[in-house]
């Protein structure tokens, strides 16, 4: 699956706004997702992306362009070759 | 584990939406609830799922109805939009655009529909940004603008020193910054500071309104900070849909929709955004200015319930708006019909209407309760931007010079009396 990052999310990433990630398993969940994030991907300030075991408020969630609120929030299902976008609304002028 | 980087506009959501395409309506749990055809992508309006275009349809919807229930926009405007490169202000650009073309298309040959420019500020300077990458969103911007084939006027922060001298505005903007120690109030002379220079701008460029993309959720942020500074008294006045404070009157046709939904459009459709480094990119969640974490709460509001945000400024709607929170009727007609025929008279929004103005921020002043503090400014300016009077003979000279309160709103339009 390809997890991309916009709005100034990338520089959390080290600049790099879309990374390619192999799981395990043929499914998981978001809330798996922003654990696998936290351990492998954020090379810095990991409260201006994640809080708790969500993201931060002010961050969207797209899985292959679809809402997260739509599909399950945290219990969202990713599948292999599923895209899932972060967008930080949080300066949206 | 495998990252690809560098050039991922090749890899970007276009390309996945693509290969995802023909599995979208197999992965949807909802229809859009207005065209009950397509698969919904997004929540918008608090509760109801929408499809892209019908996000589309009733973001441009509540904007045209923003325009004409309130009249803001004549065939006669001449409208600036300021453009900070986010997802609000590109919605407003995008449509905007659109409004025009469609207004010019249906006229033919005869008058056209409004004029229409982008000003884009570049507050670099202030924030410490390297010159490259202030050069590279000037880039980004220019690429944008001249796409929609609209004129673009690109002016930095530091011009509202209005200094022939470059180097000096720069040393002036530095200078005024460092020398506010709050936080919160380097965050509000800037924000301050760029206000007036899109004032100065569409003044100089001939612009009768200044469109800006503020949204709901931004509006909430700023009534939730205004309460917290202890700007109570003023609170009605940065809220509504019109603000005729500046000389090309403020409008927020965008005032109704939230940021979410406006960046999601721009991702649905393509719509290019920069991300620009301000004062609140650089703070943490629990950083301390009054601004950041006004805007930190409204979003955590938002977490549980997406209509919080509206909540929050329909509340504040209640307060009774001031006077300059309507356009005065046939506004530049009126005026310039007096200059000719060479009638004495006054406007009728002069005399007893007439609010004293802050000349930092133009917040109203209530001078029952400021007796001891300088008439100039405003209880919060005074608090935490020019508690120092170092500072206020750091301000631009422009700013310096104006009188207290009444006096100054009266010189504002001293030019119109006869």
């Amino acid at each position: 699956m390809w997890a991309h990052s916009r709005g100034g999310l990338e520089l959390l990433f080290g600049s790099v706004k879309c990374h390619e990630v192999d799981l395990d398993s043929n499914e998981i969940t978001v809330e798996k997702l922003l654990v696998w994030i936290r351990e492998n991907l954020l090379k810095e300030r990991q409260e201006m992306f994640l809080k708790g075991k969500s993201v931060r408020p002010g961050v969207l969630v797209l899985i292959n362009d679809y809402d997260w609120e739509l599909m399950g929030h945290l219990e969202a299902p990713i599948k292999d070759k599923d895209s899932v976008v972060f967008i930080s609304t949080l300066h949206g002028g | 584990m495998a990252a690809c980087a560098g050039a991922c506009d090749g890899c970007s959501a276009g390309d996945a939406s693509h290969a995802i395409g023909d599995r979208r309506l197999d992965i949807a749990r909802s229809v859009c609830m207005k065209c009950k055809e397509e698969a919904a992508v997004a929540l918008a309006n608090q509760t109801e799922p929408m499809c892209a275009q019908c996000l589309r349809s009733s973001i441009l919807g509540k904007f045209k109805t923003v325009l004409n229930t309130h009249a803001l926009v004549s065939a006669q405007d001449r409208i600036l939009l300021g453009f900070s490169g986010g997802p609000s202000s590109r919605v407003a650009l995008e449509f905007l655009a659109e409004i025009r073309s469609e207004a010019l298309a249906s006229r033919a040959l005869n008058a056209p529909g409004f004029g229409l420019g982008v000003v884009f500020i570049d507050e670099g300077l202030a924030i410490g940004t390297s010159r490259e990458e202030r050069s590279r969103a000037v880039d980004v911007v220019e690429k944008i603008v001249s796409r929609l084939e609209l004129p673009l006027v690109v002016r930095r922060l530091e011009e509202v020193f209005d200094d022939d001298n470059q180097e000096d505005c720069a040393t002036q903007l530095k200078n005024l910054l460092d020398s506010v120690k709050d936080g919160t109030g380097k965050e509000d002379i800037v924000e301050i500071l760029r206000m007036e220079l899109l004032e100065q701008v569409a003044k100089k460029e001939g612009y009768t309104k200044l469109v800006l993309g503020l949204s709901t959720t931004r509006i909430a942020a700023r009534v939730v900070s205004a309460t917290a500074k202890g700007q109570g008294f003023a609170l009605a006045a940065g809220v509504q849909y019109v603000d005729s404070r500046w000389h090309a009157p403020v409008v927020l046709p965008l005032r109704d929709c939230a940021t979410k939904e406006l960046a999601l459009l721009c991702h649905f459709f393509h719509l290019e955004t920069l991300f620009l480094r301000n004062f609140s990119t650089l703070v943490e969640p629990s950083a301390s200015t009054i601004n950041s974490l006004c805007s930190n709460f409204v979003f955590t509001l938002r977490e549980d319930n997406s209509s919080r945000d509206h909540t929050i400024v329909r509340t504040a709607g209640k307060l009774t708006p001031f006077s300059f929170n309507h356009l005065a009727p046939s506004n530049g007609d009126s005026r310039s019909m007096r200059k000719r025929r060479g009638v004495k008279t006054e406007l009728s929004n002069s005399g007893s209407n007439m609010e004293a103005l802050c000349v930092l921020c133009r917040a109203p002043v209530d001078g029952r309760s400021q007796l001891e503090d300088d008439p100039r400014y405003c209880r919060s300016c005074t608090l935490q931007i020019v508690d120092d009077s170092k500072v206020c003979n750091l301000l631009p000279r422009h700013i310096q010079a104006r009188r207290a309160g009444q006096a100054w709103m009266k010189s504002q339009i001293e030019e119109f009396l006869l």
